[in-house]
C-alpha cells in the first residue's frame, strides 16, 4: 500500500457514510492502490480518524468482505483478499448500463456539453485499460 | 508581605498573562470556540470581541489583586480567597459573553474528512523501558526506605513553605514514609493513561494535507509524557528520601530546582514543535491546525 492511501468522505454529502467509505475503498482496491495481504486499519482507529460512528466503518468493511474484498477477523484487523473478479451476467451488465446512463445525464443536465462528457468517458478508459 | 502572599500575587499575575493571549491559542478557524471563516481573525469585529474579552478579563483581574491586597494586610481572611476565584470566574464570563459576540459570525465546519490507510504504528517513544524505569525509581526508593527504616528520623518535615522554611510535620509511618512515592505512582500512572489515550483513542488527523504536522504533534505529546514521568518519578523519589539524605530539615533539592525541571521536561514537548513551526514549509501547513496555531501564537507572543 503506498503511503498516500487514503479515505475522504465528505460529510455534507447526500450519500450515505458508509456508502462513501464503501465506494471510495473499492476505488483503490480496483486501481491496485490499497494491494493483496495489505492490512487496513481496524474499525476502531478508522471510525476515530474520521469521526464517525463505528457501526459505520463496520457496516463499510462488511460490503466488501461481502463482496470478496476483505478478509475481517476478529482481533487480527482487516486483511485484503486476493480476490478473482466474478463473470458478470447480462443482469449485471444490463444495471451498470442503466446507471452509466443515469449519470451521464446527470453530467449533461449539470451542463456539461456531450463533447466534454465524451472526453471524460474517455479519459476514464484510459485509466480502466492501463 | 510574606514570601507567600508575594507568590499569590505572582500567580493572579501569571494567570491574567495566561488568559491575556489565550484566546489566540487555537486553529485559524476559530474565534472563542466558534468556527468561523479562516480569515476572521484579521477582521473588524473579531478584534472588538478580543479587545472586550480582554478589558473585562483585566478588569476582574485588577479586582482579585485588590481583594488579595485588602487579605494580606489583614482586613479579612476571606479575601484572599475570593481573589483567585472571582478571577476565574470573571475570565469564564468574559470568554463566554466573547463567545455569544461570535456567534452571528459561525460558519459550518468543513464536512470533509480524510484518513490514512497507512497509518503507521505508533507508541510511548522509549519502549517499555520509557514506562517500567520510572515505576522501578519509585520501587527502589519504597525497597531502601525500607530498609534502611530505623535510620529514618522518627518526626520529619513533609511540608516547605515558598521560602524552603518546613511548616508541617509528620511521624514515621507507612504513610508520611512512602506518601511521596504512592502520589508519584498516581501522577505518573495518569500520565501513561493518558499517552495510551492519545495513541489509541484519538484521531491521527482529518485532513490529508495536515497529517505530517498532527503526526509531530502527537510525537511530541508523546515524548512529554515519557520525559515527564522520568522526571515526577526522580523529583517525588527525591521528597520521599528526604528525611534519610537530609542532615536537618532542609530540601535537598531546593524547590526552585524541581520547578525548574519539571519545565525543563516541557521543553521535549515544545522544543520540536518550536523548531518545525519556525521552517517555511511547516508553518504554512501548521497554519491550518490547532497544533501549529498553538506554536505559531506562542512563538509569535514570545517574540512580541
Amino acid at each position: 500500500m503506498t503511503h498516500a492511501a487514503q479515505i475522504r468522505i465528505d460529510l455534507d454529502s447526500a450519500t450515505p457514510v458508509n456508502r462513501q467509505i464503501v465506494d471510495h475503498l473499492r476505488t483503490l482496491l480496483v486501481d491496485g492502490v490499497v494491494a493483496p495481504d495489505d492490512i487496513l486499519p481496524s474499525v476502531r482507529r478508522l471510525a476515530i480518524d474520521l469521526g464517525v460512528h463505528f457501526n459505520t466503518v463496520a457496516d463499510a468493511y462488511r460490503t466488501l468482505a461481502e463482496e470478496g474484498w476483505l478478509e475481517i477477523s476478529h482481533g487480527r484487523g482487516v486483511r485484503v483478499r486476493k480476490r478473482r473478479a466474478p463473470r458478470p451476467d447480462e443482469e449485471t451488465l444490463a444495471i451498470f448500463r442503466r446507471r452509466l446512463r443515469q449519470l451521464v445525464a446527470e453530467m449533461r443536465a449539470q451542463g456539461l456539453s456531450s463533447a466534454a462528457v465524451v472526453r471524460e468517458l474517455a479519459s476514464l478508459m484510459e485509466v480502466v485499460k492501463s | 508581605m510574606t514570601a507567600d502572599s508575594t507568590a499569590m500575587f505572582v500567580v493572579v499575575l501569571s494567570i491574567a498573562t495566561l488568559l491575556h493571549w489565550l484566546p489566540l491559542w487555537r486553529r485559524s478557524s476559530l474565534w472563542f470556540g466558534v468556527t468561523v471563516a479562516p480569515d476572521f481573525r484579521n477582521t473588524l469585529e473579531a478584534l472588538r470581541v478580543l479587545r472586550q474579552y480582554r478589558a473585562e478579563m483585566w478588569a476582574v483581574s485588577v479586582v482579585a489583586l485588590a481583594l488579595l491586597w485588602a487579605g494580606v494586610r489583614g482586613e479579612a481572611s476571606w479575601m484572599l480567597a475570593a481573589g483567585p476565584l472571582l478571577q476565574s470566574l470573571g475570565a469564564v464570563i468574559a470568554f463566554a459573553r466573547g463567545r455569544n459576540s461570535t456567534r452571528p459570525y459561525a460558519r459550518r465546519p468543513d464536512g470533509v474528512r480524510a484518513a490514512s490507510l497507512a497509518a503507521a504504528s505508533e507508541h510511548l517513544p522509549g519502549g517499555a523501558v520509557g514506562i517500567i524505569v520510572p515505576y522501578a525509581m519509585l520501587a527502589a526508593a519504597a525497597i531502601f526506605l525500607r530498609a534502611n527504616w530505623r535510620r529514618l528520623p522518627r518526626r520529619f518535615p513533609v511540608h516547605w513553605g515558598i521560602n524552603g522554611t518546613p511548616d508541617q510535620w509528620a511521624e514515621r509511618t507507612w504513610r508520611s514514609v512512602d506518601g511521596p512515592l504512592l502520589a508519584g505512582l498516581l501522577v505518573i500512572a495518569l500520565l501513561h493513561v493518558l499517552g495510551y489515550m492519545i495513541v489509541a483513542g484519538s484521531p491521527h488527523g482529518r485532513m490529508a494535507e495536515t497529517a505530517d504536522w498532527t503526526a509531530r504533534f502527537r510525537r511530541a505529546n508523546l515524548r512529554m509524557i515519557v520525559t515527564m514521568g522520568w522526571t515526577l518519578a526522580t523529583l517525588f523519589a527525591v521528597l520521599a528520601l528526604n528525611p534519610y539524605l537530609s542532615s536537618g530539615d532542609a530540601l535537598v533539592i531546593p524547590a526552585w530546582l524541581m520547578v525548574g525541571a519539571i519545565l525543563a521536561s516541557l521543553r521535549a514537548f515544545s522544543g520540536p514543535l518550536s523548531a518545525s513551526a519556525r521552517s517555511p514549509a511547516a508553518a504554512a501547513m501548521a497554519h491550518r491546525t490547532n497544533a501549529g496555531s498553538w506554536a505559531r501564537s506562542t512563538i509569535r507572543t514570545i517574540r512580541r
